[in-house]
């Protein structure tokens, strides 16, 4: 028990910032220093014919038990953050109450941790904080319709090319159909091509109207297993017909086909279409005779990220400008042109994907704009964790599934997506491999037929690993044959047949989990 | 809580009053008083109703960037703002004047509390000036501690 000769040693707190004070088993006060005189706003005299706990008006809180209790056990007692009355005043502290002997008197020592400012401002922010969410989704949306607005004088030419061929078509099979005189042979192949001509037609503007109600959906925040060029792809969709018209050319170069991300498609996509449309707009007015822009997508395996680089070969962008761009409502458009708004956007999104947009060079004749988005170990996330080096200390049944259809995949996200499972996803066994050596994973559940090596071969160097972990075989009913021959050899668990159902996996997990707690 | 800081501003020659109304939190903006074009800055703190680490951090914020070949006084401040000047550093501007100021008061015999008004050149060796109640005449009590209270005196 701390020990203080005399009283007039307490002058020792005099100096301290944090209230301080000592009081008698009944509350009234032996001492208290300049700190508490002003957080109670009473004057002494007043302090000195009260008890602390008049003063402290704690309503949900039994004051008088908590020092009851620190003196009953002799030790120090921290409370959690009470709310008390002070002068009028509501206030938000942490006690630290302990017994103290001043002399041979027993006492308590009260420390206050005042939070009443820190409790203020996290009520006054979390109400800021919903509203600026809320604006943001605006603003977001705003920037969407102002794109696709920009777009559509060229999307509703894109549109009326297929109709001018639907309609010739059209008329085709009107005048075959009213036509006695051609050789049925010849109007048999008019009819079949004109029928064949009006559904790609039909498809196209189909696609079209697709491609902009995606673009223009609200986008939660899910996330999907997506294969990086198929949004590329659909992205220089929504812009191909405003290049076209211009006489730019628009250019894909795909390192890696199967390139994955965990991501949400819709707002990468309003990515690429800004950072497409911010190329067309410094292109189209530039001095090139060869008006050109090119994506690349690449993977950089030594940092673990995938690369998108959108480049043109326009004027390039001022030192000045360069360092504002990214700023909010800068821009170097007319007014009524740009809002300023899309690369504060861009990498506000990107962030969230734990990736990053810059401006990587800017010269004339090339422009490059690179996004960068986190590829750990090739193709492979877990839904909750986008750095797989964080999962390996994460408590939890961790289940590993690979499946070189990213559809599969997304299947498995959503029905683990609010379990207790920890979910991690692998379109490539060989990537896979790599990354059980640095985590135990407790399930995993293998596609037969993949690229590169198929189930038998993944399991058997697991196997060679020394890596124990259960296997299921996840595939059609015609590999059935192999996991009979694998049973035993590679102790491979079971076979799911595809198609799957969310309670066979569950009953599957639940059959690993029995076995892990009868062998414990 | 208090209300909305206010900010009330007269320049007279070379000279700008401020008056300072309200609450100096977190959301207090000094913003408009950048760059006043006087000699002399008189704050006035009287309406001063609360005040808090926030708004205290933003106020040291704005007086440092007042060029020190201004002259800056302080007048007229409550209880809270003397109890935050020996607090906190740089609430008083180095080589300000803190001008005048509330002290608290007791009268026994009336049994009231009350706010005086003291100038600072009047406090000797930081003891409370004698004061009289001026409803029954009798002397009042200092209500705090003298030396923490004119402790700001000495810095």
């Amino acid at each position: 028990m701390r020990t203080f000769e005399t009283k007039e040693k307490l002058s020792v707190f005099d100096a301290v910032f944090e209230p301080v004070t000592i009081i008698k088993d009944d509350g009234t006060f032996i001492y208290f220093n300049h700190s508490f005189r002003i957080f109670t706003q009473m004057a002494p005299r007043l302090l000195k014919e009260a008890t602390v706990f008049a003063v402290v008006n704690a309503t949900r809180f039994d004051f008088k038990n908590f020092v009851s209790e620190a003196l009953k056990n002799d030790r120090e007692m921290l409370s959690e953050e009470i709310d008390f009355i002070v002068n009028k005043e509501k206030k938000f502290a942490v006690l630290k109450v302990f017994p103290v002997l001043i002399g041979k008197e027993l006492a308590v020592q009260i420390l206050f941790n005042e939070l009443s400012v820190e409790r203020r401002l996290y009520d006054k922010y979390k109400i800021n904080m919903e509203e600026l969410k809320i604006a943001y989704k605006q603003i977001l949306n705003s920037d969407k319709l102002s794109t696709l607005g920009e777009l559509t004088a060229s999307i509703s030419h894109e549109i009326t090319n297929p109709l001018t061929v639907a309609k010739g078509n059209l008329e085709v099979l009107e005048y075959c159909l009213k036509d006695k005189t051609t050789d049925p042979e010849l109007k048999k192949q008019s009819l079949q091509s004109s029928v064949r001509n009006l559904w790609s037609s039909l498809k196209r503007i189909h696609s079209i109207i697709y491609n902009m109600r995606s673009f223009l959906h609200s986008a939660e925040d899910k996330r999907e297993y997506i294969r990086l060029a198929d949004v590329i792809d659909s992205s220089m969709e929504l812009v191909r017909s405003l290049y076209m018209e211009s006489g730019i050319k628009l250019v894909k170069n795909i390192a890696d086909i199967n390139s994955v991300g965990l991501i949400n498609r819709i707002k990468i996509e309003q990515v690429l279409v800004n950072l497409l449309k911010n190329a067309y707009d410094a292109i189209k007015g530039s001095s090139e005779k060869n008006k050109l822009v090119t994506i690349n997508l690449s993977r950089d395996q030594e940092e673990e990220k995938t690369i998108i680089d959108i480049i043109d070969n326009g004027d390039g962008i001022s030192e000045e400008n360069q360092k504002n761009i990214f700023n909010m409502f800068f821009t170097t458009k007319k007014v009524g042109e740009g809002t300023g708004l899309g690369l504060s956007i861009c990498t506000r999104i990107l962030d969230s994907h734990n990736g990053k947009l810059t401006l990587f060079s800017s010269k004339k004749g090339e422009t490059i704009f690179r996004i960068e988005l986190p590829a750990i170990e090739a193709s492979s996330y877990s839904y909750s964790e986008s750095n797989l080096n964080r999962l390996v200390n994460k408590d939890g049944f961790k289940i590993l599934v690979v499946d070189n259809e990213v559809e599969v995949l997304n299947v498995f996200n959503t029905i683990f997506k609010d379990t207790e499972y920890i979910f991690i996803g692998s379109t490539d066994p060989k990537e896979a491999l790599k990354f059980v050596d640095g985590m135990n994973v407790d399930l995993i559940i293998t596609d037969y037929e993949m690229p590169g090596l198929n189930g038998t071969e993944f399991v058997q160097k697991l196997r060679d690993k020394g890596i124990t972990t259960p296997v299921f075989y996840l595939s059609s009913g015609s590999n059935l044959s192999k996991y009979k021959y694998d049973k035993d050899s590679l102790n491979i668990s079971g076979f799911i047949v595809k198609p799957f159902s969310k309670d066979q996996i569950k009953d599957t997990i639940e059959k690993v989990l029995e076995e892990k707690r009868g062998a414990k | 809580m208090g209300s909305k800081l206010r900010l009330e501003t007269q320049i007279v020659n070379d000279t700008a009053t401020i008056l300072l109304k309200g609450s100096i939190d977190e959301d207090a903006d000094f913003k408009e008083l950048n760059d006043l074009e006087a000699k002399i800055y008189e704050f006035d703190f009287e309406n001063v109703d609360t005040l808090n680490s926030c708004g205290i951090r933003g106020w040291i914020s704005f007086v440092e960037k007042i060029p020190d070949t201004k002259k800056v006084v302080y007048k007229n401040c409550p209880q809270i703002v003397i109890e935050q000047i020996s607090m906190v550093f740089g609430f008083i501007k180095e080589g300000a004047l803190i001008e005048s100021f509330y002290a608290p008061y007791f009268c026994p015999k009336c049994d009231e509390e009350k706010k005086v008004r003291l100038l600072t050149k009047d406090i000797e060796n930081q003891k409370a000036p004698k004061m009289i109640c001026k409803k029954c005449n009798d002397e009042m009590e200092f209500d705090d501690i003298e030396t923490q209270y004119f402790s700001f005196l000495n810095r």
